[in-house]
């Protein structure tokens, strides 16, 4: 099945590549979006292929990740609305979405939207507690109960006022 | 789909994720595992984190608490006359009488009774230096002490120069030559040397309007031989003096140096004058410039340094209030004044010192604040 973005009909007049995500749906893309990613870029350059297979990248992700290329691709937008489209797409998105969407956005190597995304992340993270960063990013903590608690004490003040938020 | 684990995020991508939050907040990540301890404690990421557009715009702010009788220091999250958020206290553990920097987010603070410390407020560190242990002859007491802020750019250590003026009790006269020591924050320590050829009694140097440290090289403004002006120059990596001339049309004023974008920059005043301009001459490639000359004002006392791009910190005099501090833009407009000063800290008309910090600037000035109310 080949799915094509909403500027579809627009750009197919124009060179096309078809991507392929992890879960096997097929996404066709403009050229001129799909070499916003420096990735995608060197691949093009290098064979003739038009079909890409990205083995790390699920749907809903890449889905996400080829409708800001096209948004950014598309010369009718002004940098204004670029920039609106990406705080609206970053919005209200979960940090588990926003996992996988810095991860694509590494593979990928898009780096505006990496920027976003990391912001918006920071963002989020900024009032939560530690246990909670150990839990989202799923590290073990590799310290003695006492080397944790000389660390808080050499910089107490910053543990002192704050509510940290654990969901 | 699993979530991306630990081993699945890569350094990098964690890297651009905690260079965007903010120092209380990574200090408390160091807790998360050893990884990310090293990482936030490297120095790569500290100089990567000031560096970050979000992280910069920050103002350390001294004044006086009539409540506890003592100055306070505090760091400010957003410009000194507007937006005002609870202030970041700062616990300084000496009574400062003197701030220089920042560079890098460092002040190198000198104390009250002469010790010196590196301050870094967004992290609360406080470092005393050692002390200065020149051998000196007995009969020698310093009556000035003249002091440069920098980096070697080789190392990216800090370094403090200090010049050391001496008076001879035996003859009754000023010493010659005085004793430069220069510490190295690489090797905490201190080096001493004698400069007979520009550093001496004979030559005055004046403290500038802010640290006039650029690009590896502290500036002082000079006068010797009673009316000839040059600038003395300090190599922070040779450790070298030299003395750099000025245009005559400079010579003639009086003028304090300060730091202009990426220049050094003189701004001069002719106090006699009914009606005063401030003229703004900067230094590039070694070729002096007029860039700008504000006014005419008929109350202003003294040029006291320039703030962000092209506005001006003046010092006013005004019957009414006795003494404003305000902003000025190279239009002359008055933009802002201490009149808009936050009401929630200081809640009566009190006297107060402001120092206020900003990118490369520092200010000193005594400042009244009126309650409107």
């Amino acid at each position: 099945m080949v799915t094509t973005d909403e500027k579809g009909p627009l750009t197919a007049k124009k060179k096309s590549v078809i991507i392929r995500s992890c879960d096997g749906d097929e996404f066709l893309v403009s050229e001129s979006a799909a070499v916003l990613s420096t990735s995608l870029k060197k691949i093009l350059e290098e064979k003739e292929d038009r079909l890409i297979h990205l083995s790390d990248i699920d749907n809903k992700t890449l889905a996400m990740v080829i409708a800001y290329l096209s948004t950014h691709a598309d010369d009718g937008l002004s940098d204004d609305l670029k920039r609106s489209f990406d705080q609206e797409f970053v919005s209200g998105k979960e940090f588990d979405v926003l996992k996988y969407l810095v991860l694509a956005t590494d593979t990928l190597q898009v780096t505006c939207l990496c920027y976003t995304v990391a912001k918006k992340m920071a963002d989020i993270m900024k009032n939560k507690l530690v246990e909670w960063v150990r839990r989202e990013f799923d590290i073990q903590n590799d310290y003695t109960p006492e080397a944790e608690a000389e660390i808080r004490r050499l910089d107490a003040w910053a543990w002192d006022d704050r509510q940290l938020e654990d969901d | 789909m699993e979530s991306p684990k630990n081993g699945d995020m890569p350094e990098d991508v964690i890297l651009e994720i905690l260079l965007r939050l903010p120092v209380k907040t990574l200090l408390q990540f160091k807790c998360v595992c050893k990884q990310w301890y090293s990482l936030i404690g490297s120095s790569s990421f500290v100089n990567q984190h000031f560096r970050h557009l979000s992280n910069q715009e920050r103002l350390l702010i001294r004044h006086y608490r009539p409540d506890k009788e003592r100055y306070a220091f505090a760091l400010y999250v957003d410009e000194i006359f507007s937006g005002y958020e609870e202030p970041d206290h700062l616990q300084m553990p000496v009574t400062v009488a003197a701030l220089m920097g920042p560079l890098n987010g460092v002040f190198c603070v000198v104390s009250l009774s002469g010790q010196m410390a590196l301050l870094n407020p967004a992290m609360r560190q406080f470092k005393p230096l050692p002390l200065i242990h020149a051998n000196v002859q007995p009969y020698l007491s310093s009556y000035d002490n003249l002091l440069g802020f920098g980096l070697d750019p080789l190392s990216g250590d800090y370094k403090l120069v200090s010049i050391q003026y001496f008076w001879n009790e035996e003859m009754d006269a000023p010493h010659y030559p005085s004793i430069v020591s220069v510490y190295n924050s690489g090797s905490d320590s201190w080096r001493h040397f004698e400069d007979a050829d520009l550093v001496n009694s004979s030559r005055c140097a004046y403290r500038s309007l802010c640290n006039t440290y650029l690009n590896g090289v502290y500036y002082w403004l000079t006068e010797f031989n009673d009316t000839d002006v040059a600038i003395l120059a300090f190599d922070m990596s040779s450790e070298k003096f030299r003395e750099i001339q000025v245009p005559d049309c400079i010579k003639s004023k009086e003028g304090d140096l300060t730091l202009y974008r990426d220049s050094i920059a003189l701004l001069s005043c002719d106090l006699d004058k009914i009606e005063k301009r401030v003229d703004v001459w900067v230094m590039e490639k070694g070729c002096w410039n007029k860039i700008s000359t504000i006014g005419p004002f008929e109350d202003i006392r003294w040029p006291l340094g320039l703030w962000k791009d092209n506005e001006f910190f003046l010092d006013f005099h005004i019957p009414s209030a006795d003494a404003v501090v305000g902003f000025v833009d190279h239009l002359a407009r008055l933009l802002q004044y201490n009149g808009r000063c936050p009401r929630r800290s200081w809640d009566e008309i009190l006297r107060a010192t402001v120092e206020i910090c900003h990118s490369n600037m520092q200010l000193t000035f005594d400042l009244i604040l009126i309650e409107a109310e």
